[in-house]
């Protein structure tokens, strides 16, 4: 029991709209992708994890119901958000960035479960040397690695990260692969990852979520999924 | 034009600019954070002038306390207000103007009721009944008052906003603030907060403007207006830009009313006009986020 | 396939039809009910197409304007001033007014090219301000506070229509036809063109509509419309001054058309039906009438966010009025 995030029954809905549609997805720890075209939900799925979209059906996580809080509450029980788009803010800078959302790790969390300022600029040394300057007028990657940090600092149980790769050079990539090893090894920290590039998602996880139109038919390795041409055809379009 | 003249004129531009800034720096914030366009905060301006004036009255003419007492009964009003109603509209920008438009006619009828035969005139004792003599005319404190009241307002105001986590956080909901929700901060309450501090600023500008000025219907839709191009000369949510802003426009005032009585008015509106199809975005313009 | 249609429309002929059907109706008022209502029915249906003409720039093209007051002010005071100071024939002070107020829309379109949301709102409130200030100040012309007074209507075979009392036939005559163009306007192609550039002027560039030229184009027509309403107020009135279209009548024109509901044009007639009325019945009961009206309409604001038009339940009362309405044939697709 105490899967980090269980969703049962849940629909949401863009006005009227029904975008997700019944879906149902139990994820117990470590780190899990969801793959799918564009359109299918992906983004509608993270959204509704963290409140942003109206939903029915019950969230839990960490067996407690979150579907009726508002956004900030979720992500004080701990969940970080990674937005699509990364969204910094033009009218902060990298380091304020950090600050002004900065959580004290409750009393008893272990050190490998903590994020301090240092830690984060331990593993993202490039954010330390942009310190000063706007959010926004950083690099794609960089952009990209600040809004990772950013949710770090609110010392997540869970992060949620919509396509994180979107737009990205692959040295940039190397980099960010490279900080996936280092949660997964170092920190009880789970992740779900939504991504479109396929590569990418194999070399961070194997375990995967198939969703189209707002439903999950398939459910399990990756590597099995692309390498099945008829099936990876027709739920992902490609193979 | 003699020297002290000159003086007065310059004094008289800064005070209105410092009595714009008192009242219009509140809305920037809101509109910029809240992104509501307040349109009953003129009406509300005379309502805490109207406030201000009985207590100052019920102590005997004690100025200071009719200020303070503005100040205090406009951010428990404006408290209620965001609570009660904003906060339900805020997501409907139509909604949000028609219904700070009901606010202001209710409030303007309030005010005329509850003034109707009084003098409706300030005559401070004590320290503030003083004028300060400049060359061989004569400056009332009271106006020197409002002036300091908004430079000290503006320097705070600059620093909580660069150097305080609220600062930051204030910051970051103008760019964003669903973001800022997911990022595990209650922007609800952050909304209240400020939405109360523009109750507070226009308590307070109400009735040292009041003093001014006076506090009737002409005076809460000449507030209204003003607040508002500020904040789009200022730039949404620019707490240096409404200062500037508000300077340039009440140096204008002054000066154009002095020497160019017949089209000052006019030629102040060209010149807002002018700004937002030049900068549509205010003179230090940011662009609008939409989310 | 043609698009437009797969929806049931009224035909030509019908809208016709309807719209003599309305003067005739307007025209046997006067003798069912007394002089008075018929003052208020006259002022339903020009702040309604004042209220209208806003509506159309704001619900077709999402720009809201509080300036609708000091432009039909224009329109009025060419009027005014043409009839009492130039003695020039009604027909002719009334196309001049037009043309003028269309030259200024057009203008003001150019200027505020760039300019949106409530930066826009803000340059309309300091055209009002100006308008209403030339007004007051310019006395020379306006004659200032005093205004203009002895405002005569048209003449129409020996018999003069001015005042309240005869100038209500104008009125009846006009209002009907301007509402008719107004509905066709906004249901034909051009209207859906000016709806796209407000929902995505850069998508619309992009497929080669002008943009620029639709949004000059859109200020023109309202201002043509506003001009219209302007000279009705005037003419009814038989007077002018710089109280007709202080920037209160601007504001109350956003707020008629916001109650009637922004997403149909006839909602802005509704909302004036609804405030004029309104305000009569409560100020006989008290001075303060503004902080009543202002009660009641938060409390419907709460409920029908979207204006009365907008509400559920009227649109499902009024798309069933619509299709009890005769219509021609479906066309085959």
């Amino acid at each position: 029991m105490n899967d980090i995030l269980v969703l049962d029954n849940v629909c949401a809905y863009y006005d009227e709209l029904e975008i997700i549609q019944n879906l149902s997805l139990q994820f117990d720890k470590g780190i899990i992708s969801i793959v799918g075209r564009n359109g299918m939900g992906k983004t509608t799925l993270m959204k509704s994890i963290m409140g942003l979209v109206k939903t029915t059906g019950s969230i839990k996580f960490k067996g407690t119901e979150i579907s009726n809080l508002p956004p900030y509450q979720r992500a004080k029980l701990g969940i970080g958000y990674v937005p699509q788009g990364k969204r910094n803010f033009p009218s902060l800078t990298t380091e304020e960035h950090l600050t002004f959302c900065e959580k004290k790790a409750p009393p008893g969390t272990p050190e490998k479960n903590i994020w301090t300022i240092d830690r984060v600029y331990q593993v993202f040394p490039r954010l330390y040397e942009r310190r000063n300057l706007s959010g926004t007028s950083l690099s794609g990657g960089e952009q990209q690695m600040l809004a990772i940090a950013r949710a770090l600092m609110i010392q997540p149980q869970l992060i949620i990260m919509d396509e994180p790769s979107e737009g990205l050079a692959p040295t940039i990539l190397d980099v960010l692969v490279d900080f996936f090893e280092m949660i997964s090894t170092q920190s009880d920290t789970c992740i779900l990852l939504v991504e479109q590039n396929l590569g990418f998602c194999q070399r961070i996880t194997d375990r995967t979520n198939v969703i189209e139109t707002g439903k999950i038919p398939y459910s399990g390795s990756l590597k099995e999924l692309r390498a099945n041409t008829q099936l990876s055809q027709k739920l992902l379009g490609v193979g | 034009m003699n020297l002290s003249y000159f003086l007065i004129l310059l004094l008289n531009g800064l005070t209105f600019a410092g009595l714009l800034f008192v009242v219009a720096s509140g809305q920037t914030l809101v509109y910029g954070l809240l992104r509501i366009v307040n349109m009953g905060h003129g009406s509300l301006y005379t309502l805490g002038a109207c406030i201000g004036y009985f207590v100052y009255k019920a102590l005997e003419n004690n100025w200071i306390a009719g200020v303070i007492a503005g100040g205090i009964a406009m951010t428990i009003i404006y408290l209620f207000l965001q609570w009660g109603l904003f906060q339900r509209v805020m997501s409907n920008a139509t909604q949000t103007i028609m219904v700070s438009l009901g606010i202001s006619w209710i409030v303007q009828d309030i005010v005329e009721g509850i003034t109707k035969g009084e003098s409706k005139a300030f005559n401070p004792e004590g320290f503030f009944r003083l004028s300060i003599p400049i060359g061989n005319m004569s400056y009332p404190v009271t106006r020197l008052f409002l002036l300091l009241v908004a430079i000290i307002e503006c320097i705070i105001l600059v620093l909580i906003i660069k150097k305080t986590k609220i600062g930051q956080i204030i910051r970051a909901g103008v760019d964003d603030r669903d973001m800022v929700s997911a990022l595990g901060i209650n922007i609800k309450a952050v909304f209240l907060g400020v939405f109360a501090f523009s109750g507070l600023l226009v308590g307070m500008g109400g009735v040292m403007g009041g003093t001014m000025n006076g506090f009737g219907h002409l005076q809460a839709s000449t507030m209204q207006m003003y607040s508002l191009m500020i904040i789009i000369v200022g730039g949404r949510g620019d707490i240096l830009g409404a200062g500037i802003a508000a300077v340039v426009i009440g140096l204008l005032y002054s000066f154009l009313t002095a020497y160019l009585t017949n089209i000052s008015m006019v030629l102040i509106f060209a010149f807002v006009m002018l700004v937002m199809i030049f900068k549509p975005n205010g003179l230090f313009g940011k662009e609008v986020r939409r989310s | 396939m043609k698009l437009l249609s797969s929806k049931k429309r009224m035909k030509l002929p019908m809208q016709l039809i309807l719209v003599l059907a309305a003067i005739i109706v307007l025209f046997q008022v006067p003798k069912i009910v007394n002089r008075f209502s018929v003052v208020l029915l006259s002022r339903i249906l020009f702040m309604g197409l004042m209220s209208m003409s806003f509506a159309l720039l704001m619900g077709c093209g999402g720009l809201a304007s509080i300036a609708q007051g000091g432009i039909a002010g224009i329109a009025a005071y060419t009027v005014a001033l043409g009839r009492v100071k130039a003695g020039w024939s009604y027909g002719a002070c009334v196309v001049i007014a037009i043309v003028i107020v269309m030259a200024v829309s057009a203008l003001f379109a150019i200027c505020s090219m760039r300019v949106n949301g409530i930066s826009f709102m803000m340059m309309t409130m300091c055209l009002a301000n100006l308008i209403n200030m030339c007004a007051l100040q310019w006395v020379d012309l306006t004659k200032g506070y005093n205004g203009i007074n002895g405002v005569k209507g048209p003449k129409f075979m020996g018999v003069s229509y001015s005042g309240t009392h005869k100038f209500y036939y104008i009125i009846a005559i006009i209002f009907p036809i301007c509402f008719f163009l107004m509905k066709r306007l906004v249901k034909s192609p051009y209207g859906m063109a000016v709806k796209g550039m407000r929902d995505n002027s850069l998508k619309m560039d992009a497929i080669g509509f002008n943009t620029k030229a639709i949004r000059v184009v859109l200020f023109t027509v309202s201002g043509f419309f506003t001009a219209i309403s302007g000279v009705m107020l005037t003419s009814f009135y038989s007077s002018m001054g710089p109280d007709y279209v202080s920037s209160k009548q601007s504001m109350l024109c956003l707020f008629m058309a916001m109650l009637g509901g922004i997403d149909h044009i006839e909602g802005a007639l509704i909302g004036a039906a609804i405030y004029i009325l309104l305000e009569n019945f409560i100020s006989e009961y008290t001075i303060y009438y503004s902080a009543v009206l202002g009660v009641i309409f938060t409390i419907v604001v709460f409920v029908l966010p979207n204006g009365i038009l907008g509400a559920p339940l009227w649109k499902v009362l009024y798309n069933k009025i619509k299709d009890m309405l005769p219509k021609a044939k479906k066309e085959s697709v």
